[in-house]
């Protein structure tokens, strides 16, 4: 007995040292594989929602995670204008709360933000197994997120250090003039009825919390403004998360009188998403409103933050062409 | 979870299934797996699990039936005169094969109108219409339970077994229960008979290191195949057999050779996932592949591609209507006829059409299935006709029967004929195969090939080369399998650090290659759709 | 047993069956090759074959095959 005791020790050890080997060698491909810049020729996984990158560190005030509908509806130029915070949009197309979850735990490693949007859509989302798995083993072994660059692997990903240089004026923001008019009919009609939100969605919507708290930042989740997406049962169910998980929740398709949304001419097709004049009206509400709750920084006269200011000229010349 | 190699299988279900079998005392683990068994059943197909239970107790109660049929024929067979004992055992044939009868039908009845009574409607309907009748009967379409294809098999073995007197029948209900089940054969196969099977259900075998080890090696195995080779090369076979119009006929070519591999690469590699889970809990389950692409005939290669489909054709069709009373007479007149080449085959013939009948409906509901299952009745029927003609044609021009020349061609002749088969089983109407076949053969060129298009259809030059090198991996253990050597016994027996370097060389060659992650979307389970 | 070996080379003359063991297990016998030896067996010895009898175990080895037949017609 005693010596099948230390047999199965001695088993168990080894299959401890092999994992911990193992776990070295996936460490040792990261630097190889990562991308050496936040550009999508460089690689890097959506790049445009990764161009806080680029930013000097704990330079951002507020992020915007969340999906396709975020980086319509935020445009962090011009709440830098009207209240001189600095913030960056993270969207990905379709993302869900898996995904917004490893993109807050990239942002907490290089920036400190104050406050921290979710996108409502995203959190009453529903993942999928497989994505959450490929999110797990992504964020212990980032190798995992990026093995398909052995595809594109050059001489210079052995050599070279990582240089971030990919940085977005926008920030984020993805430009979009067209106007495809909507109709509101029945959107919004109150019920009592709620939508059921997956269990991982919420784990992972708890787990974006607890990052926010050891990371001493505010974690907001906002419904922007589309018809398409969004009803009255999915306000109940994230009203009822929100309060369960103590997390403030703001929903702006109840406020699009207050914001002034015109379903007219604010959407691009047919209120699925925002167009350019629907995401300056969302942009001018949410800067009052975040600026007014959670004592923001005012940068615009800080000589270290002058790029914000140049951006800010770059980016009225785009919205002249 | 809806295949063997979804990580929330192999990183998930399985080791907590593991884990619980491992704790629990030995007498209860068998609990651990039937539970196990019903939950990956209910996760997939929901309520639908009340067709496997039924199937479960129906075979349960017509076993015991059966027995005590077979016991009270016995005993009154010891119990009569010599004279009298044929008289007694044919009255008690009538009963026996009565209740066989109503159990089979029981489950082929509810196979066909489950998963074929759309594909019959249809056909009735067009029969109608052609025919210029304006009535149609419903085409009904139900939810299919998840391996209803392969656990009714086992269940129809389970009772032929019992009614043979092979197998006494169980007075079980859990262990037949976990026989019907068991979950790692329970999506994809292999197709267990209750003799080999079910007694390893309930051992309870501790989970030891070396079966812990091996079966985590078949897996890791299985997963690189499936992962690496039939994930990556899936853009291009859904492009051209979806639309094979706009294609070149080298395009298609290339398609054709790519699901043949992706094919094998699939099954063999979900086979080997299979019987890797089940040898973490020390229970062997039946291969289904012997390295199939080595077979020289049509006929050697169905011994060598899913097996336990083959064999169980073999056991409970082909042989049981070839002897048959009525076939044995045909024989016994035809050999008179034509000889002692020829008349067997007669009969032979009729058995071997039912088996690929089957055979193809068996795989799906279509027409181009049913054409997969006839194409290879008459390849083999071909080949057994003209054997005769080959061996004296051979024997003519002194060509060395054994010799390697005679053995490569039929290898390469064997490997074009089962190309071409799987381009009908893959393409999505009979009448898309045979388009697919014409256009290949008419508008076949070489120039697709050098000019680079055939690198534009969603598998660029680099996943060829991937794909290129574990094929010749894989290539590299099928011959050492075919000369008899294990590949797993040579590397277990190594030192531990070339033992470890293998396996960390496997691991990581699989997360570094495997086609996951946004940019893909993985091949469904083949096999979990028949 | 002669009788039974002159059937067996008719059917597969390139397999020694004196020596052979594995003729189900190691494949060289087919199962079209199984039905006609099946149907020589019954004329030649007066015996009916059930598909029940055909396992490997009475078929890979001419004396398993003998084995068979001899059981067989005792049984008659």
């Amino acid at each position: 007995m005693k010596r099948l005791k230390a047999l199965n020790l001695r088993l168990a050890l080894r299959g401890v040292v092999f994992c911990l080997i193992l776990a070295l060698l996936l460490n040792l491909l990261w630097p190889i594989f990562r991308p050496k810049n936040n550009t999508q020729l460089a690689g890097q996984y959506y790049a445009v929602a990764h161009g806080f990158l680029a930013e000097p560190e704990n330079s951002i005030d507020v992020f915007f995670i969340g999906d396709s509908m975020t980086y319509s509806a935020y445009t962090p130029m011009e709440m830098w204008e009207a209240q001189g915070f600095t913030s960056y949009v993270c969207g990905i197309g379709s993302g869900r709360m898996n995904d917004a979850y490893e993109l807050l735990c990239e942002i907490m490693e290089c920036q400190s933000p104050k406050v921290v949007v979710i996108e409502a859509h995203v959190a009453a989302r529903g993942t999928t197994a497989k994505s959450a798995v490929l999110t797990e083993a992504t964020l212990w072994f980032p190798v995992f997120r990026y093995h398909d660059r052995w595809k594109s692997l050059t001489l210079n990903d052995f050599t070279s250090p990582v240089e971030y240089t990919n940085r977005k004026t926008d920030k984020g923001f993805r430009m979009n003039y067209r106007v495809g008019a909507a109709d509101p009919e029945g959107y919004m009609d109150e019920t009592e009825d709620s939508s059921s939100v997956s269990l991982i969605t919420r784990l992972y919507l708890l787990r974006c919390k607890a990052l926010c708290e050891a990371n001493g930042a505010e974690l907001v989740v906002v419904a922007s403004p589309s018809i398409e997406n969004w009803n009255y049962r999915l306000h109940n169910a994230m009203e009822q998360i929100a309060q369960d998980y103590g997390i403030s929740f703001l929903d702006l398709d109840l406020l699009t009188d207050e914001v002034g949304i015109d379903w007219g001419t604010d959407s691009r097709d047919g209120g699925d998403h925002l167009n350019y004049y629907g995401a300056s009206k969302v942009s001018a509400y949410i800067s009052d409103y975040l600026a007014e709750r959670y004592d923001l920084p005012d940068h615009r006269e800080d000589g270290a933050y002058a790029a914000w200011n140049d951006d800010l000229e770059t980016y009225r010349k785009e919205l002249e062409a | 979870m809806d295949s063997y190699c979804s990580p929330l299988y192999f990183a998930f279900f399985l080791p907590v299934v593991v884990v619980i079998y491992a704790v629990l005392p030995q007498r209860h683990r068998w609990k651990a797996l039937l539970g196990a068994s019903w939950a990956c059943f209910w996760w997939i197909s929901g309520k639908l699990l009340v067709y496997l239970l039924a199937s479960t107790v129906a075979i349960y109660y017509l076993g015991l039936w059966l027995g005590s049929l077979l016991a009270e024929r016995d005993s009154r067979v010891r119990a009569a005169e010599r004279s009298e004992r044929k008289a007694i055992k044919a009255a008690y044939t009538g009963k026996l094969r009565g209740v066989l009868v109503a159990g089979i039908l029981f489950h082929l009845g509810l196979l066909l109108v489950l998963k074929y009574a759309g594909f019959f409607g249809s056909n009735v309907n067009n029969l109608l219409s052609a025919l210029g009748l304006d009535w149609s009967v419903p085409e009904l379409s139900f939810a299919l339970p998840i391996g209803i294809s392969f656990y009714t098999l086992q269940a129809i073995s389970y009772l032929i077994d019992v009614y043979r007197g092979t197998i006494p029948p169980d007075r079980d209900l859990g262990r037949l229960a976990l026989y019907m089940s068991f979950f790692p054969a329970l999506m994809e196969g292999p197709i267990c008979r209750y003799s080999d099977t079910a007694p390893q259900l309930m051992e309870g075998k501790p989970v030891t290191w070396h079966n812990l080890t091996f079966g985590m090696q078949r897996i890791l195995w299985g997963l690189t195949k499936k992962m690496v080779v039939a994930d990556r090369l899936n853009p291009l076979i859904q492009e051209v057999f979806s639309n094979y119009q706009n294609h070149t006929g080298a395009a298609i070519f290339l398609a054709m050779v790519c699901y043949t591999c992706q094919l094998y690469m699939e099954f063999s590699g979900t086979m080997d996932v299979v019987i890797g889970s089940a040898e973490i809990f020390g229970i062997t389950l039946p291969e289904n592949f012997r390295q199939p692409f080595f077979s020289h005939t049509i006929s050697e290669f169905w011994t060598r591609w899913h097996i336990t489909l083959g064999t169980w054709f073999r056991d409970y069709i082909f042989y049981p209507v070839s002897l048959s009373g009525p076939m044995k007479k045909l024989t016994s007149n035809a050999r008179k006829k034509l000889g002692n080449h020829f008349g067997p085959l007669l009969a032979s013939s009729v058995a071997l059409f039912c088996v690929w009948f089957s055979n193809g409906l068996w795989h799906g509901a279509g027409w181009n299935y049913i054409f997969f299952g006839l194409y290879h009745f008459s390849l083999i029927l071909c080949g057994s006709l003209f054997e005769p003609l080959t061996r004296g044609l051979t024997g003519k021009l002194h060509i060395d029967r054994q010799g390697k020349p005679w053995r490569a061609w039929q290898l390469v002749r064997t490997v074009v004929l089962v190309n071409i088969g799987e381009l009908f089983f893959r393409a999505d109407s009979l009448r898309a195969g045979m388009g697919m076949f014409r256009r290949m053969v008419t508008g076949f060129s070489l120039a697709p090939f050098v000019d680079g298009r055939l690198l534009e259809l969603g598998v660029d030059g680099k996943d060829f080369v991937i794909v290129a090198v574990t094929m010749a991996l894989v290539l590299g253990v099928s011959l050492l399998h075919e000369r008899g050597v294990s590949v797993r016994a040579w590397v277990a027996a190594r030192r531990t650090p070339v033992r470890w370097a293998c396996y960390y060389a496997l691991i990581l060659f699989l997360i570094i290659f495997g086609a996951y992650g946004a940019a893909y979307s993985p091949v469904d389970p083949i096999y979990a759709g028949f | 047993m002669e009788e039974l070996y002159e059937i067996l080379e008719g059917i597969q003359p390139e397999v020694d069956f004196h020596t052979a063991t594995n003729l189900i297990d190691g494949h060289l016998l087919d199962s079209l090759s199984i039905i006609s030896l099946i149907a020589e067996l019954e004329d030649t010895f007066d015996i009916s074959v059930p598909a029940v009898e055909i396992v490997p175990r009475n078929f890979n080895s001419a004396d398993a095959i003998w084995a068979m037949v001899e059981r067989l017609q005792e049984e008659g």
